[in-house]
């Protein structure tokens, strides 16, 4: 195997590893440690400014490693979006693990920060659908 | 995705995972030794190790460790944690160094053998 694919796979290991273990010391605790480490990943990310939830999931997908598109805006304040490349996902198919677990809470933290923080306002995540190419997730503005 | 883009997103969720472990535990080289040693006695479960030789190959097949034994002497060769800490990924003072040595200690309990993890060395 090629250094990069295995320098890759030990980091999704050690993560997966990581979280499943949370998961089991600590059961639903887990969630939020990995909830606070996606926000923590937002802190650093600056996607510039935004005008709508539209507006800032395409800035999001520009810059980050997470490509989410709008599939549907059901109301003003509520969307589905699709996850289409995430690393998390990517991790879960590599490993072998469940997805919808504690780890895709790092993605819910992250998203969810970066969109709040731009439009000023409580943004909540929650999946709809988790598939191996994509995750179908409602996107709730209050 | 380009690889350096999946490699930097990795990186910056296991470094953001130490951080977040650290805010959320401020204790937290004990919570994760305990945090090692509860998920070493799952993968003990499903062990076949009788002895430190067939041990070492199977914590190498579930944690990204290669180790090498040399007399009484087993040293870590290759760790993840190191490499990341020398990438600038981790500090010295992280969370996942007392989650391994948690996981080694169980495992080798596993096999009747008291051992600590140190300084990428294990004790017996």
């Amino acid at each position: 195997m090629q250094k990069e694919v295995i320098d890759i796979r030990d980091r999704m290991v050690l993560l997966s590893i990581l979280t499943r273990s949370l998961e089991l010391f600590s059961g639903e605790w887990a969630k939020t440690i990995c909830y606070i480490a996606g926000r923590k990943m937002s802190e650093v990310m600056d996607v510039g400014k935004c005008e709508s939830v539209e507006d800032c999931l395409q800035k999001l997908s520009s810059v980050s490693p997470w490509w989410v598109d709008l599939f549907e805006k059901v109301s003003d304040n509520e969307y589905l979006v699709v996850f289409k490349s995430c690393p998390i996902r990517q991790t879960h198919y590599t490993v072998c693990t469940k997805q919808g677990g504690a780890l895709c809470q790092v993605t819910h933290g992250y998203i969810e920060s970066i969109i709040s923080n731009h439009l000023g306002k409580k943004v909540r995540l929650i999946l709809m659908h988790a598939g191996p190419n994509a995750c179908l997730k409602r996107l709730v503005v209050s | 995705m380009k690889y350096e883009s999946i490699m930097k997103s990795l990186d910056d969720i296991i470094m953001a995972m130490d951080s977040a472990i650290k805010e959320f535990w401020k204790n937290y080289t004990g919570m994760m030794v305990s945090t090692g040693r509860v998920f070493g006695s799952e993968a003990v479960k499903r062990g076949l190790a009788e002895n430190i030789e067939e041990l070492l190959k199977e914590i190498e097949n579930i944690i990204p460790l290669k180790f090498s034994v040399s007399g009484e002497k087993i040293r870590i060769e290759k760790c993840i944690v190191r490499d990341l800490i020398e990438m600038g990924v981790l500090d010295k003072e992280n969370t996942i160094c007392p989650f391994i040595k948690g996981f080694i200690s169980k495992m080798f309990e596993s096999i009747g053998v008291k051992a600590t993890c140190e300084e990428c060395e294990v004790k017996i």
